[in-house]
C-alpha cells in the first residue's frame, strides 16, 4: 500500500466555540441547543441539506413514545418542536407502529429538510452545507481544529468543543478516540435501501393484512420468479395521498477477512451497497406491482438519497450502555434521555429480532455514553454513541438522537459559558437545565 | 409609555399591575377582570401618587385587553410612568386557535421586537391590521402554567429570550400559584438572559422560604404581589417571605405589586382594599418587622428600576 503526505496551506472558516460535526438529528439538535444557550456555533453537513438520516433515508420518527399497552412520551424538547412544525405544515401523520417500536410520525421528508433549516437558522448558528469533515487537528488530548472538504477545496475551523453527530464517529476515527467498528464482534446491521412509491391505491393496499403481505413475499421469494433477500419487509403510507414509502431491502453491510472487519464506513463495500440496494428496490418494486393488490399502476417516485446504514462505528465512551441496561430499564443518576424502544436488530437472514422492556418502562441514557474517551472536548452523540451492538439496536432511533443531541448541545454550552472541561460541569444543573427546556428524563405515568 | 426615562426618575414602583383590561376574550370569559374605566383607574392612582407612588408596571400583554390609549391617557392625567408590556399570558386567556398557538418563536419574537422598537399595536394584535401606536412597550410577558412549562408557553418564553437578545429588554413572568418559578428561571439563564432582569411573579403564593433562597441564589428578581390577600387571621406569608428576604441579604431582589385584577380591589371600582395599600399599610408593616427606610427604599425604587432597565443587547 502507498501512502501519499502532501502538505497545503487551509484558510479557515473562523473561530467558533462550539463545532457540529454532521446535521442529523442528534446534530441539529446539539447545534440548535448550542446556539440558543449563547454558543458560537458552527454546523457542518456533508449533504446539500440538512436531516442525515431524516431526510436522506427515512420518513418516520421512531423513540418518541412507549410501545406496548399504554404509550408514553420519552422524548421532548426540540423533537416536540419539530413535530409541531411539521404538524402547521400538515405534512405528518401518526402511525401505530404494527412493529410495535411505538407510535411513528410519519412526515414528508422534503417539509422536514425546510424546517429544519428554519429552526437552525433562527438560532443564529453558522450552517455549511456540502461542508464534509476530513481530519481533526489534535493536541494534548483535545481537538483544536478540523478540516473540512469543501467545493473550494480545503478549509479548517477552530473551536473549544466539539460534538461528534456524524452518525459514523467520523471525529472519534480522526481524532483518535476508540471505538467499536460494526461486525467487529456482534454481527453489523444489514443496510436498506428505502423507496417511495407513488400511485399506490390505498384501498385496495389495505384489502390485505401485514401477515398477507409477508406470506405473499415469502411465496414470490420461494417461487423463484423474485430475488427478495428480506421476506419482512415493510410499506406504510405517507401524508401524501396514493403515496407508499417502503422499508424493504437488505444488503449486506460487513465483512471479516484476514482479522480485519470491513463495513459501511469502507469505500469499496459502500460503494458496492449503494448499487446492490437499488438494484434490489427495483426488484422490491417488481414484486409490489405483480403481487400486492394496489401497487398494479404503482411505481417507485424515488430511492432514499443514500442508503440507509444502521451501524458502523460506535465509541467507547465513559460509559457503555448494554443490553441488560436497556432490558432491564436502568436508570442513571446522570441521565439525559429515555428510551422505550425494543433491541430491533436487523441482522443476516430473513427476518427482523425483537426483545422488549418491561412494558410502560424505559432506559436511561447516561451523559457518560456522549463522552468519548481519550479526548477532552470532544461530545457523541446519535447513532455512534456508547453503546453495545444491542444497546444500540433499541436507543438508536430518531427521537433518542434528538434527546441526545439536545443534551449535547446543552452541555456544551454550559461548559463554554462556565469555562468549564466537559467532564467537569455540574451534571445536576444540566439535568435541570433540560427539564426546563421540556426534556423528559424520568418515564411519567 | 410615554418615551423612555432614565431608570433614576422612576421613582416608586408598583412592580406587576393591571390598570387596564379592556373588553377581550379574557374579560368574556372572566367578567370580573373587566378594567376598562380610565376614571376608575385614575381615582386610585390619585392614591398611590399621593402616597409618592410614579411607576407602574402594566402586566397585560398581548390580545388579552391592553388599550394603550387608556393607558397612554392614564399616564399623562395622572403624570405618572406606565411600562406596558408586550408578550403573551396563558393559553386560557386566548380563544382557541389564537395565533400564540400557529406562530413559531422566531415570528412570535418578531412581533415582540415590533412593539418594542416601533410601538405596541392599538387593535393589541387582535388583528386584522396592525396599527402602531407611538408607545413603544418596556418589557415582555410570559406566562407558565400550574407545576410547568408546556410546550406552548415554552414556545413563547423562547421568543422572549430572543426578542430579549435582540432589543435586551426585560422580562417579566406569571407562575401559576408561584409554581415552576426555578424552571423559568433555569430556562432563562440556559437562554443567558441576565436573571436581574427577569422578575418572576406572583412566588409568595408559596410560603416555603427555602423555594424562595433557591430562587435568590439564580439571581432573579421576585416580585410579591399576595400582601393585601391573606385572609384577617392567617399569617401574612408575604410579610414573612420579605421581612425572612431582607435579613439574609436578598433585599435587592424583591419587588412588590398590586395585581389587582379584579373591580373589587379598586375604590375607584367600590372596592378594598385600594391602590394605595402597598405604600400606605403594608409598608408600616414592614418597618414595624424591623426594616429600614433603606430597605424600602431598595424594594420599591432601586429594585424595580434595575430589574426594568433594558440591558445592552448582543445581537442587535
Amino acid at each position: 500500500m502507498s501512502v501519499r503526505v502532501f502538505s497545503t496551506s487551509v484558510k479557515s472558516l473562523g473561530e467558533f466555540d462550539v463545532i457540529v460535526a454532521g446535521a442529523g438529528s442528534a446534530g441539529i439538535c446539539a447545534a440548535i441547543a448550542a446556539a440558543r444557550g449563547g454558543a458560537r456555533t458552527l454546523l457542518l453537513e456533508r449533504h446539500p441539506f440538512l436531516g442525515g438520516t431524516s431526510t436522506a433515508v427515512l420518513d418516520t420518527f421512531y423513540g418518541f413514545y412507549t410501545p406496548g399497552a399504554r404509550s408514553l412520551k420519552v422524548v421532548g424538547g426540540i423533537g416536540d418542536d419539530v413535530v409541531a412544525r411539521l404538524r402547521e405544515y400538515r405534512a405528518c401523520l401518526e402511525r401505530p407502529n404494527t412493529y410495535g417500536a411505538g407510535t411513528g410520525i410519519t412526515y414528508n421528508s422534503e417539509y422536514l429538510k425546510v424546517i429544519w433549516e428554519e429552526m437552525v437558522q433562527h438560532t443564529g448558528c453558522t450552517v455549511l452545507l456540502n461542508a464534509w469533515v476530513q481530519q481533526a487537528d489534535v493536541a494534548q488530548d483535545r481537538i483544536t481544529g478540523l478540516i473540512v472538504a469543501t467545493r473550494q477545496g480545503l478549509k479548517s475551523a477552530e473551536a473549544r468543543i466539539f460534538v461528534d453527530t456524524t452518525g459514523d464517529a467520523d471525529l472519534c476515527f480522526f481524532a483518535g478516540a476508540p471505538y467499536e467498528l460494526a461486525g467487529e464482534h456482534d454481527p453489523a446491521q444489514m443496510l436498506t435501501t428505502t423507496f417511495k412509491v407513488a400511485n399506490v391505491n390505498t384501498e385496495l393496499r389495505q384489502s390485505i393484512d401485514k401477515e398477507e403481505f409477508h406470506r405473499r413475499m415469502a411465496e414470490a421469494a420461494r417461487s423463484g420468479r423474485f430475488n427478495l433477500p428480506r421476506r419482512e419487509g415493510s410499506d406504510h403510507i405517507t401524508p401524501i395521498p396514493g403515496m407508499y414509502a417502503t422499508n424493504m431491502t437488505r444488503v449486506q453491510s460487513f465483512g471479516n477477512s484476514n482479522g480485519e472487519t470491513r463495513n459501511a464506513t469502507d469505500p469499496t463495500l459502500l460503494t458496492c451497497a449503494e448499487i446492490e440496494g437499488r438494484r434490489q428496490a427495483l426488484e422490491y418494486m417488481r414484486f409490489l406491482r405483480e403481487c400486492i393488490p394496489g401497487y398494479e399502476d404503482a411505481d417507485v417516485a424515488a430511492f432514499g438519497t443514500q442508503i440507509g446504514v444502521r451501524e458502523t462505528r460506535r465509541i467507547y465512551g465513559e460509559y457503555r450502555m448494554t443490553r441488560e441496561d436497556v432490558l432491564s430499564a436502568k436508570q442513571f443518576d446522570d441521565q439525559i434521555g429515555l428510551c422505550g424502544a425494543p433491541i430491533e436488530d436487523h441482522h443476516e437472514g430473513e427476518d427482523t429480532h425483537w426483545q422488549y422492556l418491561p412494558d410502560g418502562a424505559a432506559v436511561g441514557i447516561p451523559f457518560r455514553a456522549l463522552l468519548a474517551k481519550r479526548v477532552e472536548n470532544l461530545l457523541v452523540a446519535g447513532r455512534c454513541f456508547s453503546a453495545s451492538h444491542d444497546a444500540h439496536a433499541s436507543v438508536r432511533s430518531m427521537a433518542q438522537c434528538m434527546a441526545m443531541g439536545e443534551a449535547a448541545g446543552t452541555a456544551a454550552a454550559m461548559a463554554i459559558h462556565e469555562r468549564k472541561e466537559l467532564r467537569s460541569i455540574d451534571i445536576s444543573a444540566l439535568r435541570d437545565s433540560l427539564l426546563s427546556l421540556g426534556a423528559i428524563l424520568q418515564v411519567q405515568r | 409609555m410615554l418615551g423612555d426615562i432614565p431608570a433614576a426618575e422612576a421613582g416608586i414602583c408598583y412592580a406587576h399591575e393591571h390598570l387596564i383590561l379592556d373588553r377581550s376574550f379574557a374579560t368574556f370569559v372572566h367578567p370580573e377582570f373587566l378594567l376598562d374605566s380610565v376614571a376608575a383607574a385614575c381615582v386610585d392612582i390619585e392614591e398611590f401618587r399621593a402616597a409618592g407612588g410614579r411607576t407602574l408596571v402594566d402586566s397585560m400583554p398581548c390580545g388579552g385587553g391592553r388599550n394603550v390609549r387608556k393607558l397612554a391617557e392614564i399616564s399623562r392625567r395622572m403624570r405618572v410612568h406606565i411600562l406596558c408590556p408586550t408578550g403573551v399570558h396563558l393559553e386560557l386567556y386566548y380563544a382557541p386557535g389564537h395565533w400564540s398557538e400557529r406562530l413559531y418563536e422566531e415570528q412570535i419574537a418578531a412581533l415582540f421586537i415590533e412593539e418594542i422598537e416601533d410601538g405596541i399595536d392599538y387593535a393589541d394584535y387582535n388583528g386584522p391590521r396592525v396599527e402602531r401606536s407611538p408607545h413603544r412597550a418596556g418589557l415582555i410577558k410570559v406566562a407558565s402554567s400550574l407545576n410547568q412549562i408546556n410546550p406552548r408557553e415554552r414556545k413563547i418564553m423562547e421568543a422572549a429570550a430572543m426578542a430579549h437578545h435582540v432589543t435586551g429588554v426585560p422580562i417579566l413572568t406569571h407562575t401559576e400559584k408561584g409554581t415552576a418559578a426555578l424552571d423559568q428561571a433555569r430556562f432563562f439563564q440556559q437562554r443567558r438572559v441576565p436573571l436581574p432582569h427577569v422578575v418572576i411573579s406572583h412566588t409568595d403564593r408559596v410560603p416555603d422560604y427555602g423555594y424562595h433562597r433557591e430562587l435568590f441564589s439564580t439571581g432573579v428578581m421576585l416580585e410579591y404581589d399576595s400582601a393585601f390577600r391573606w385572609e384577617t387571621g392567617e399569617t401574612n406569608h408575604t410579610l414573612d417571605l420579605v421581612v425572612s428576604a431582607v435579613r439574609d441579604g436578598f433585599g435587592g431582589q424583591i419587588v412588590l405589586g398590586m395585581d389587582a385584577a379584579r373591580r373589587r380591589y379598586w375604590h375607584g371600582y367600590g372596592g378594598a382594599p385600594g391602590m394605595g395599600f402597598l405604600l400606605n399599610d403594608f409598608a408600616p408593616m414592614l418597618i414595624e418587622r424591623g426594616l429600614t427606610a433603606a430597605d424600602i427604599h431598595r424594594i420599591f425604587v432601586e429594585n424595580p428600576s434595575s430589574a426594568y432597565q433594558f440591558t445592552s443587547a448582543p445581537n442587535a
